[in-house]
């Protein structure tokens, strides 16, 4: 897809946090997210585990579990071009975010095994999502069920509708997640790890079915993934999260072309290449995530970062800021801490 | 599924034949046989049994056969329905449980429901809304129920009956129906009796249940398919009761395999303490006077109910659970 | 521009915080502790359990009077409530009537007159643990003359005159002691049983599996009570003891069976145990070093929760008459005592063993679950 003129995004997230609250302390599992979602292109988000990119896209369908829970920041939906409502104001419980989730926002869940339920049909799990959001009896609902299995590639749609999840091998079980997930023709689908509990052949055929998919119904995708060969072939724009925050975004070719921040460069230097030495060593980034209740002060990447600047990474906190067209970082190699910034000298008049 | 219900149907089998065995071993622990006590009894009234008329009347019964002989005789006169004598009462001993076989079955169906009707809802509301102050009491009010065995409760509640409101609560029927032949209205009159032993009986089971709902809903809640649902837009209430609340009820239903037992056999000592027309009563006298034909008797069919109780359940569970209908694990 | 040198790649490590190093140097019973401590109900429980089981062990100091010793004139006198004033402890005294109707005598609470009960008092000669001989008591009526107007009767007596409270603690004595030797019994036949199970599996397996639903589904009380009543009739009460410990354990080690196979069957998967044969362990060695530690806790949990049933059991079977039997005292002996209802609703006093019998089963139950909680520290 070609890179268009930024019209105004279907979906803005600018600073968010939300955090979990146990007994043992405080989880900041996002703090201070910021990125947008256009209509007909596809957001890849990047992390390692544990850096917060299923909380944050649970976040905006306002399905994060107990003890999380957002305290700051915006998810403005723009459904149409006159309405913006902001997500995280909603009550999670209410009808509106109910109406949204699945009918304007859908999810599409790592583990097709277990986020279907054991002991009712495919089938019934579908209609009971098309008829949550649309007007049609139960004959209505399970034919258009049929449509949307034929339409994800599942074999013999009618038979399968009156079978159980763990009838399913795993690639058809995924299929029809995305079938119950497109069921109501939404604007957004997030794919939260969509591939990960598959094999690569039939990883493949669902990342074209999405692809497929997107081209058919102009719907944007937020795909969540920690496997960048899959950010390169599916993604128009990249963010890359590390321990809560957005540390850098952009356009998919400025990303891999030209990384800015420290762990993008880590991170693509890490993907075992075709062209690398035989028996070389595999780089990996040094140290390990840091625990969640001991978050590093400052750049929360300055204990592993190569360029690290004593005096300055683990002192300040640097913020996200455009430093190409449409390329932003979030490091203090691209940007001054704010105490630092040159005082204007004022002339020192007889008086003061 | 064919092969699921063939084993469960084998199991009980084999089940029944053991509680079978097990009666028949009791029937015969005490010292001295059959005869003896007709001796005894005989001396008793005055009258002499001499030692040709025993060893006869041995022969007779076939108690100078070896043991596993006299099983097989008595296996084979349960099958056609004779079940020997009870002693004490010179009657044959089917005629002496009469309705009471029929009436224990009534008290455990209805301690069992209500067991059910009670700890579902308890539970699920525990669950949901965990440490809540009504989760806090029905936890409370679940773990005295488990603390107090079911004869003291009833005893209990015999005695406040008695002291505060001078009505005994105890038996099944008003006088007016004890003796009278079944119709209607003594159905409705068992009816308006059977709460106090239900609740009595089926008090500590409710207690368990409510625990092993709640943990297993608990468990539940957290899994992916509950957050899928809450994806689909659907509203709270719904997402619960339609999804892991379904997925519980398995376990739960499978309780039954023990409740069952526990209940017929708390149900003996309870209806001895509230006077039921029951099993239990006739048991107790029946082995106080070592009048073991009817003891046993009442033992195996007592096993025997239960044993197909739990068959019951099992078959209950299959149609609940689609992965045990469709033959996977 | 960023000078050079401070481009230079350096490496932190995380600091580790005291609270963690603690957890991670920790061993298991250390955390299976610090896990057990955050369970109130199971600390309030594990000290109610310990002074039951003190009481059994010393019950002759605890009773003030002679647990056998009948009295047909002492029968069904009330309970004597202690005042605890300045001076010390006291009772009100009782006088005595002969009542007109049944010219028996009937013992009346007075309360001008005033009995000291003082601590460590002299009453009936025993033998501590079997061993010591003493005469002190914890508390009683000191003085010689002990006649019914000035002895001490904390609870009442029952119908043979005998007083309840000292009945009541010598009652502990065997209803608690039932409940270990049952559970010794089960524990031998559970372990072997369930270790068996789950470590060989295959046929040995299934059939054990099969015994386990078996005695499971057969309802227990009607066989309890068919085995107890025959047990005869002149037997000793040692062999009475015996024979109604025996009779428990036939069912209930079918539980800890299924935990032992339980328990077995997810260790032997455990890669730590692959591991262990890897490095050249011996079978032996794997069991003793390697499994037995992981389930030892589980044991001892479901152990704990299996003495609950046994009291009830227990108290039921005695309460009918069918278990242990006077002379011998437990708490459903006891309570036999209050089985006619109008007799408990004249002198409720009677039924008094109900209380700790309700206590020890809620005391085992929450100990019993606070021991489960610790038994897996590294769990959720």
């Amino acid at each position: 897809m070609e890179y268009e003129v930024s019209d105004t995004p279907l979906l803005s997230v600018r600073d968010l946090k939300t955090y979990f609250f146990s007994d043992e302390g405080v989880i900041k599992a996002v703090d201070g997210a910021s990125f947008e979602v256009h209509a007909g292109r596809t957001l890849g988000i990047v992390g390692e585990s544990g850096c917060g990119k299923s909380v944050t896209a649970r976040s905006i369908l306002r399905i994060v579990e107990e003890p999380g829970r957002i305290v700051g920041g915006e998810i403005v939906l723009r459904q149409r071009a006159s309405s913006e409502l902001d997500l995280a104001k909603l009550n999670p419980n209410g009808r509106h975010i109910r109406s949204i989730r699945t009918g304007v926002i859908a999810y599409v869940f790592q583990e097709p095994m277990t986020s279907f339920s054991p002991v009712h049909t495919i089938g019934n799990q579908i209609v009971e999502a098309l008829r949550t959001h649309r007007k049609l009896n139960n004959r209505e609902a399970h034919e258009r069920g049929i449509d949307l299995l034929q339409r994800v590639g599942i074999p013999r749609p009618r038979e399968r509708m009156d079978e159980f999840p763990f009838q399913l091998s795993g690639g058809l079980r995924q299929r029809a997640m995305i079938a119950m997930a497109l069921s109501c023709d939404p604007q957004l689908l997030i794919a939260d790890e969509p591939t990960t509990a598959l094999d690569v052949t039939t990883q493949a055929q669902i990342l074209d079915l999405l692809w497929d998919l997107q081209e058919q119904n102009g719907m944007a995708i937020m795909l969540i993934t920690h496997n960048l060969g899959v950010v390169a072939e599916m993604a128009d724009d990249v963010v890359v999260m590390y321990l809560g925050r957005v540390v850098e975004q952009g356009p998919v070719e400025d990303i891999f072309y030209s990384p800015k921040h420290p762990y993008t460069r880590l991170l693509l230097q890490s993907i075992p290449s075709v062209h690398s030495v035989p028996r070389a060593k595999l780089p990996t980034i040094s140290g390990s995530i840091p625990h969640p209740y001991n978050r590093p002060q400052g750049c929360p990447f300055h204990p592993r970062c190569p360029s690290f600047m004593r005096g300055v990474c683990e002192a300040h906190e640097p913020e996200l800021l455009l430093v190409t067209d449409h390329q932003s970082v979030s490091c203090f190699l691209y940007q001054l801490p704010v105490e630092e910034a040159p005082v204007l000298q004022r002339e020192v008049l007889p008086g003061d | 599924m064919a092969a699921y219900i063939a084993r469960r149907l084998l199991l009980a089998a084999v089940t029944i034949v053991a509680v079978s065995i097990l009666s028949f071993l009791i029937i015969h622990l005490p010292p001295g046989d059959y005869v003896t006590s007709y001796i005894a009894q005989m001396a008793a009234q005055g009258g002499r049994v001499s030692a040709e008329e025993a060893q006869n009347l041995r022969i007779q019964y076939g108690l100078d056969q070896p043991v596993y002989i006299q099983y097989l005789r008595w296996m084979g006169m349960i099958v056609h329905g004779n079940f020997g004598m009870a002693m004490e009462y010179q009657l044959p001993v089917a005629q002496v449980i009469g309705d009471r076989l029929w009436l224990t079955i009534a008290v455990s169906i209805a301690a069992l429901l209500f067991t059910w009707a009670i700890s579902l809802p308890i539970g699920i509301y525990s669950a949901v809304r965990q440490n809540s102050m009504l989760d806090y009491v029905f936890t409370f009010v679940g773990f005295i129920g488990l603390a107090i065995p079911n004869f003291l409760l009833a005893l209990l509640v015999l005695y406040f009956g008695f002291k505060y409101f001078n009505t005994n609560v105890g038996g099944l029927f008003s006088a007016a129906y004890a003796d009278a032949p079944w119709s209607w209205a003594k159905f409705q009159d068992m009816l308006a009796h059977l709460p106090v032993p239900a609740v009595v009986l089926g008090l500590a089971a409710t207690a368990g249940q409510i625990r092993i709902m709640r943990a297993n809903l608990l468990d539940e809640k957290r899994k992916p398919y509950v957050v899928t649902a809450r994806a689909k837009g659907l509203p709270e209430y719904r997402v619960i009761l339609k999804y892991p609340v379904r997925v519980a009820l398995n376990p739960f239903a499978s309780t039954i395999g023990y409740t069952l037992p526990y209940i017929v056999s708390g149900s003996v000592i309870v209806s001895i303490v509230l006077s039921l027309p029951t099993v239990g009563p006739l048991l107790y006298s029946a082995l106080v006077a070592l009048d073991m034909f009817l003891a046993g008797t009442i033992i195996l069919l007592l096993g025997t109910l239960t044993v197909i109780g739990t068959l019951l359940s099992d078959l209950l569970l299959m149609w609940l659970d689609p992965r045990i209908r469709l033959e996977n694990r | 521009m960023i000078p050079a040198e401070l481009l230079t790649p350096q490496v932190h490590e995380p600091e580790v915080t005291e609270a963690e190093e603690r957890i991670s140097v920790a061993t298991q019973w250390q955390l299976m502790w610090w896990r057990f401590r955050k369970h109130k109900p199971a600390l309030v429980s594990a000290v109610v359990v310990i002074l039951l089981y003190l009481t059994a062990a010393g019950a002759e100091f605890l009773a003030y009077a002679d647990p056998l010793a009948s009295d047909a004139q002492r029968g069904l006198i009330s309970p004597q409530p202690l005042h605890v004033s300045l001076g010390g402890l006291s009772v009100n005294g009782l006088t005595g009537q002969r009542d007109p109707q049944t010219f028996k005598r009937v013992y009346v609470e007075d309360p001008t007159v005033n009995i000291p009960v003082s601590v460590f008092a002299q009453g009936f000669p025993y033998k501590l643990f079997g061993l010591i001989p003493m005469d002190r008591h914890l508390i009683g009526v000191s003085g010689g003359n002990r006649t019914a107007e000035t002895t001490l009767f904390l609870l009442g007596t029952d119908q043979q005159g005998r007083d309840q409270f000292s009945r009541l603690v010598f009652a502990t004595r065997i209803s608690l002691l039932i409940g270990l030797a049952s559970v010794a019994i089960s524990l031998v036949l559970g372990v072997l049983l369930g270790g068996l199970s789950g470590y060989i599996g295959g046929t040995v397996d299934t059939l054990i599996q099969r015994l386990i639903e078996i005695l499971r589904s057969i309802p227990t009380i009607p066989l309890w009570m068919g085995l107890a009543a025959s047990v005869p009739k002149d037997w000793t009460i040692e062999q009475v003891f015996f024979a109604m410990t025996l009779i428990f354990s036939l069912f209930s080690w079918t539980e800890l069976a299924r935990v032992v196979r339980g328990r077995f069957l997810s260790l032997r998967e455990e890669d730590f145990v692959m591991a262990a044969e890897l490095v050249g362990c011996s079978r032996l060695r794997i069991i003793f070093r390697h499994l037995v530690p992981s389930f030892l806790s589980h044991i001892i949990a479901a152990t704990t929760l299996a003495l609950p049933a046994i009291v009830i059991f227990e108290t039921s079977l005695s309460f009918l008459g069918l278990g242990m039997r006077p002379p011998a005292i437990s708490w459903g002996v006891m309570l036999q005592e209050a089985s006619n209802v109008q007799t408990a609703a004249i002198s409720p006093w009677l039924l008094w063993p109900a209380v700790p019998v309700i206590v020890a089963i809620l005391a085992f139950n929450f100990l019993g679950d606070g021991l489960r909680d610790a038994a897996d520290p590294y769990g959720v």
